[in-house]
C-alpha cells in the first residue's frame, strides 16, 4: 500500500482514552440496531407511570397504557385524550465505528432526541373499553462523528438517525366485576439510516468514498393483559407482547469516486432484513394504601434469548441472554384546591432496574424517576423525569427522559 | 538448451492460453470476433445487421451470435476469436449471492461456497481448518488435489488472500483459482497434468474478522481485531511472522494504534499462527500472498533493500509472471524485490516463507494500479477479469512447483519445523538469522 495512505489515515486513529474489554470487538449495548436508551422497549410510559420508575402494568393514567395491559381501559374516564412529549437522551462509548478502531473519544458520546412521543384517545362504553394511538416506539440515532485534519486533506463524517413509529388499536371487555381483559394489535413501521463519507485530497482533486445503508421497516404485534382486583385497593394483571419480526426493505450503496481518474465504483446491494423480536410476559400489582398513597410494582420477562437478525442475507453475531426489567413507584395524590377549583398535585417517586440482553458484558441501567403534576377539572398535566446510570460495561453510560403529558377528560 | 530455457515461459503461455479458453469454446451463447476493416467492408457485412462492438487497430469486433458464426464460416470470411480477450473468465460461476458486499465474498459465504467445492468434487476439494481467530471466526484452507484425503509427499502450493482486511479483491483471485481448477479438472489434460502432481492448498481469507468488520463498520480496516493494551485496535497479520519480525520500526510499527502495528510477538496472531502451522505441515514449493493494490509481484526480501541469495531465480519467475499477466489483457505488473520496488516490510508472510524454507514467495499486489483508479476498491464486474489475468501466472508457479520439487528448501524446512516451534520451546522474540 502506498505510503502516502498511511499518512492520510492515520490521522483518522485519534486515540485519546485506554479502556479495558472482556474480548475483542464488544460492541456492547449499542450495536447498530439497538434503541436508543434501552433494549427493552415495551409501550410508551406517560409522564405518570415514568414518574413510578415506569410501572404501567396494573396501574392506569391515560390511553398509554393500552400498549401494554389494554385490560386496563374499562378503568379510565368515558372519554379521554392523551398527548406526551419528551426529551430523551443516552450516552453510549462503542458504537459503529466509534472506539471499534477507527476513531476514539475520550469519553462518552450522547444522543438525544425531543419531539411529540405519543399520541392516543381511550373510549369506554358499557363494559367495553377502545383506543388508538400513535408514537415513537423506538429511536435508532447516533452521535455523529465528523472529522477534519488541519490541513483539510481528510475528513469522516459519520451518522446514523431513524425511529421506530406504532400505530396501535386496542379494545378491552371488564367480564366480571373485579375483571377484565384486553387485547391489542400494533403496527410498527419506520426507517433507519446510517452513513459515512469520508473524503481525501489527492494530486488534482479529491476522492470520496461513501457507505449509505438504509432499511424501512415494519411489523405487526399483539399485546394483551387481564386485571384482576380482588378489593378495591389491589390490583393484579397479566400482560404478554407478542414475538414478532420486524422485517425491514435494506438498501446499501458503497461507492468510491475518484474525479482523477474518471472513477465511480459502486457497490449496490438490497435484502429483506429480518430481526426476530422477543415474547415479553410481565406481572404487576398496584395497591391502593389510602385515598392519598398509591404503589405499583412491575417485573417483565424479556425473552432475548431468542432474540436473531438477518442482516443482507447473513445472521447478526448475537449472543443475548433473557432479563428481567423491573420497576416499582409511589405516588402521592394529595388533595389541592387549584386556580379556586378542587384537584389534585400528585407527586411521584420511582426506581427501576433494566438490565441489557447482552451476554457480554453484563450491564444494566439502575434509574430512579420523580414526577408532579396537577389536575384539575378535566385537564391532568404531569412532569416526570427518569435518570438511570449503567453499571457493567466499565463505561458509565447514562440514560434518561423528561416527559411532559397533557391529558383531557371528557367525562370524568 | 539455453534457447530452449528462454522459450519455456512462451511455451508455457501458449500451453495456458489453450487451458483458459476452454470454458469458452463449450460456450452456446456465441462468440466475441474480430475480422479485418478490409474483410469487413469487402465482404459487405456492415449491412448484415450483424452485432457490432468496436472498431479498433483495423479490426472490427462482433458480438457473434452461433448463427453469425456459421454464417461467417459458410461464407469462408476469416476471423479471429476475441472472447477471451474480453471475458477471460466465466464470471457465471461467481456465486457471492450479492450481500452487503456484493459479488465479493464475506466469510460465511467463503465458507459455503468452499464446501459447495468441497461436495461438489469430494475426490480433489477438500476444507480444512487451520484455526480459530479472536472473534471465534474459522480460518479455512482448500486443499485440491487427486487423492485429496491422502497424505502424499507431492510438491505443494499456497495461495493465500485477505491478510489485510480491506483488500477484498485479494479473496477472490485465489479462490477463484481453486475453483477453476476443480471445475476444469475433467476437461483438461493440463490441469489434470498439475492437479495429479501437486497439492494446491488456498487460504482465501487469512483475516475474517478483519473482513467483517470491513463490510459491516468501517470499510478501510486493514489490521486483524485485537484489542490492544492502549485501547486501539489490531495487529497488522502480514507484520506479525517472525523472519526478522520488528527488524525496524519503518518496515512495521511498534505502536498499536499504526496500521503496520507488528503485534507483541511474531505469530502472537492466530491468523498467522494458522498459515505457520500450515506451511511447516506440509512440502511447500512455492507460494502467493495476494494483495491490493499497486499491480506488483514482489519477492524477499522486504525487510532490507538487499538481494536474496537467489535474487536471480526469484526474478525471473517474476518477470514470466508479469508476462503472462500482460499477455491476457495487457495489464502491467512491474515486479522487483519489495522492498526496492514498494517500501520495506518486516515480518511479513513471504519473508518468512522463504527465510524458513527457500522456495519461492512472491507477493502479488493486484489491481487497480493506485488510488484514481480505485484504490482498494475495485468494480464487481472487474473480478473475473483480474482472476483471468492471474490465473496463467498461478498455473503457472504451479506447474514451477512441480518441476522444483526437492530444492534446497526441503532441507530448510526440516530446519524451520524444529526452530519455529514457539509453543515447545517457549520461544518468543526476536528471529535474526535462520539458516
Amino acid at each position: 500500500m502506498p505510503r502516502f495512505l498511511l499518512r492520510i489515515f492515520l490521522p483518522a486513529l485519534i486515540l485519546l482514552a485506554s479502556h479495558p474489554a472482556a474480548a475483542q470487538l464488544v460492541v456492547g449495548q449499542y450495536e447498530d440496531e439497538a434503541p436508543l436508551r434501552t433494549w427493552n422497549t415495551f409501550g410508551i410510559p406517560s409522564a405518570p407511570s415514568i414518574g413510578l420508575g415506569g410501572a404501567q402494568f396494573a396501574k392506569a393514567w391515560d390511553s398509554s397504557v393500552s400498549l401494554v395491559n389494554p385490560a386496563l381501559l374499562v378503568s379510565l374516564p368515558r372519554y379521554s385524550v392523551t398527548l406526551t412529549g419528551a426529551w430523551a437522551w443516552a450516552s453510549m462509548f462503542k458504537y459503529s465505528l466509534v472506539n471499534t478502531g477507527v476513531v476514539s473519544s475520550a469519553g462518552n458520546l450522547t444522543a438525544g432526541s425531543l419531539g411529540v412521543e405519543f399520541g392516543g384517545l381511550s373510549l369506554r362504553s358499557g363494559g367495553w373499553a377502545f383506543s388508538a394511538s400513535a408514537g415513537i416506539l423506538e429511536n435508532y440515532g447516533r452521535p455523529g462523528i465528523g472529522l477534519q485534519d488541519s490541513a483539510q486533506t481528510y475528513s469522516l463524517d459519520m451518522s446514523q438517525s431513524g425511529f421506530l413509529r406504532d400505530y396501535h388499536f386496542a379494545a378491552a371487555r371488564r367480564i366480571t366485576k373485579n375483571f377484565s381483559a384486553g387485547l391489542g394489535v400494533t403496527y410498527v413501521t419506520g426507517r433507519r439510516l446510517r452513513s459515512i463519507l469520508e473524503t481525501y485530497a489527492v494530486q488534482g482533486g479529491r476522492i470520496t468514498i461513501t457507505d449509505d445503508k438504509s432499511e424501512n421497516e415494519s411489523g405487526v404485534f399483539l399485546n394483551g393483559g387481564i386485571a384482576w382486583e380482588p378489593t378495591g385497593r389491589l390490583t393484579a394483571a397479566l400482560v404478554f407482547r407478542s414475538s414478532y419480526i420486524k422485517k425491514a426493505d435494506a438498501r446499501s450503496a458503497l461507492r468510491y469516486q475518484a474525479p482523477t481518474g474518471d472513477t465511480d465504483i459502486r457497490i449496490d446491494a438490497s435484502a429483506r432484513n429480518e430481526y426476530r423480536q422477543p415474547w415479553i410476559f410481565g406481572t404487576g400489582v398496584c395497591y391502593r394504601v389510602s385515598d392519598a398513597w398509591t404503589v405499583a410494582a412491575d417485573m417483565a420477562f424479556f425473552g432475548w434469548s431468542r432474540y436473531s437478525a438477518a442482516f443482507f442475507e447473513e445472521p447478526l453475531n448475537r449472543q443475548f441472554r433473557n432479563v428481567l426489567k423491573a420497576a416499582a413507584g409511589v405516588e402521592f395524590l394529595p388533595a389541592a384546591t387549584l386556580f379556586g377549583r378542587p384537584g389534585r398535585v400528585p407527586l411521584r417517586l420511582g426506581l427501576s432496574y433494566d438490565p441489557q440482553p447482552m451476554a457480554v458484558p453484563r450491564s444494566a441501567y439502575v434509574s430512579v424517576s420523580f414526577g408532579a403534576g396537577l389536575q384539575i377539572s378535566s385537564i391532568a398535566v404531569d412532569l416526570s423525569a427518569i435518570v438511570g446510570r449503567e453499571r457493567g460495561s466499565g463505561n458509565s453510560l447514562t440514560a434518561g427522559k423528561v416527559a411532559l403529558t397533557f391529558t383531557y377528560i371528557f367525562d370524568r | 538448451m539455453r534457447i530452449l530455457r528462454s522459450l519455456l515461459p512462451a511455451l508455457w503461455l501458449a500451453a495456458v492460453l489453450a487451458v483458459v479458453p476452454a470454458r469458452m469454446r463449450a460456450a452456446e451463447n456465441g462468440e466475441i470476433v474480430s475480422v479485418t476493416k478490409r474483410e469487413f467492408l469487402a465482404r459487405g457485412l456492415d449491412r448484415k445487421g450483424l452485432d457490432l462492438l468496436m472498431e479498433k487497430n483495423g479490426k472490427i469486433y462482433i458480438v457473434a451470435s452461433p448463427g453469425d458464426l456459421a454464417a461467417l464460416f459458410a461464407a469462408r470470411v476469416p476471423f479471429s476469436r476475441e472472447t477471451d480477450r474480453f471475458f477471460p473468465f466465466d464470471q457465471t460461476g461467481i456465486s457471492p449471492s450479492g450481500g452487503l458486499n456484493g459479488a465479493y465474498h464475506s466469510t460465511l459465504e467463503l465458507e459455503t461456497d468452499l464446501r459447495v467445492l468441497e461436495r461438489d468434487h469430494p475426490q480433489m476439494a477438500k476444507v480444512v481448518e487451520l484455526g480459530e481467530t479472536l472473534e471465534k471466526r474459522k480460518i479455512y484452507a482448500l486443499k485440491i488435489s487427486n487423492n485429496v484425503s491422502l497424505e502424499e509427499n507431492e510438491p505443494a502450493v499456497l495461495l493465500v488472500g485477505c491478510h489485510h482486511a480491506r483488500e477484498w479483491i485479494s479473496v477472490e483471485v485465489p479462490f477463484l483459482f481453486g475453483k477453476y481448477l476443480l471445475e476444469n479438472y475433467a476437461g483438461s489434460p493440463e490441469i489434470q497434468n498439475l492437479v495429479n502432481r501437486s497439492e494446491v492448498w488456498i487460504v482465501p481469507i487469512v483475516n475474517p474478522d478483519g473482513l467483517e468488520y470491513t463490510i459491516h463498520v468501517y470499510r478501510y480496516w486493514r489490521k486483524n481485531r485485537r484489542f490492544n493494551a492502549d485501547g486501539s485496535y489490531g495487529v497488522d497479520v502480514n507484520r506479525n511472522y517472525a523472519y526478522q519480525w520488528g527488524y525496524d520500526n519503518v518496515g512495521s510499527s511498534p505502536e498499536p494504534a499504526s496500521d503496520v502495528y507488528r503485534g507483541t510477538a511474531p505469530f502472537s496472531e492466530p491468523e498467522t499462527d494458522a498459515v505457520r502451522r500450515l506451511f511447516l505441515s506440509r512440502n511447500f514449493r512455492a507460494m502467493i500472498s495476494f494483495h491490493s493494490f499497486a499491480q506488483d509481484i514482489l519477492y524477499p526480501w522486504g525487510y532490507v533493500n538487499a538481494p536474496t541469495p537467489k535474487e536471480a531465480e526469484l526474478d525471473a519467475i517474476a518477470r514470466t509472471m508479469s508476462g503472462l499477466i500482460a499477455a491476457v489483457r495487457g495489464t502491467v505488473y512491474a515486479y522487483g524485490r519489495a522492498a526496492g520496488l514498494l517500501y520495506t516490510t518486516n515480518g511479513d508472510t513471504v519473508d518468512w516463507v522463504f527465510g524458513v524454507s527457500g522456495i519461492p514467495g512472491f507477493t502479488i499486489e493486484l489491481p487497480p494500479v493506485d488510488v484514481d483508479h480505485g484504490g482498494f476498491f475495485n468494480d464487481e464486474a472487474a473480478i473475473g477479469a483480474i482472476f483471468g489475468e492471474n490465473l496463467p501466472a498461478m498455473l503457472y508457479l504451479t506447474d514451477y512447483a512441480i518441476q522444483h520439487p526437492s530444492a534446497p528448501g526441503g532441507r530448510a524446512r526440516e530446519w524451520a519445523r524444529r526452530l519455529f516451534s514457539p509453543r515447545r520451546l517457549g520461544f518468543i522474540g526476536r528471529i535474526d538469522k535462520v539458516p
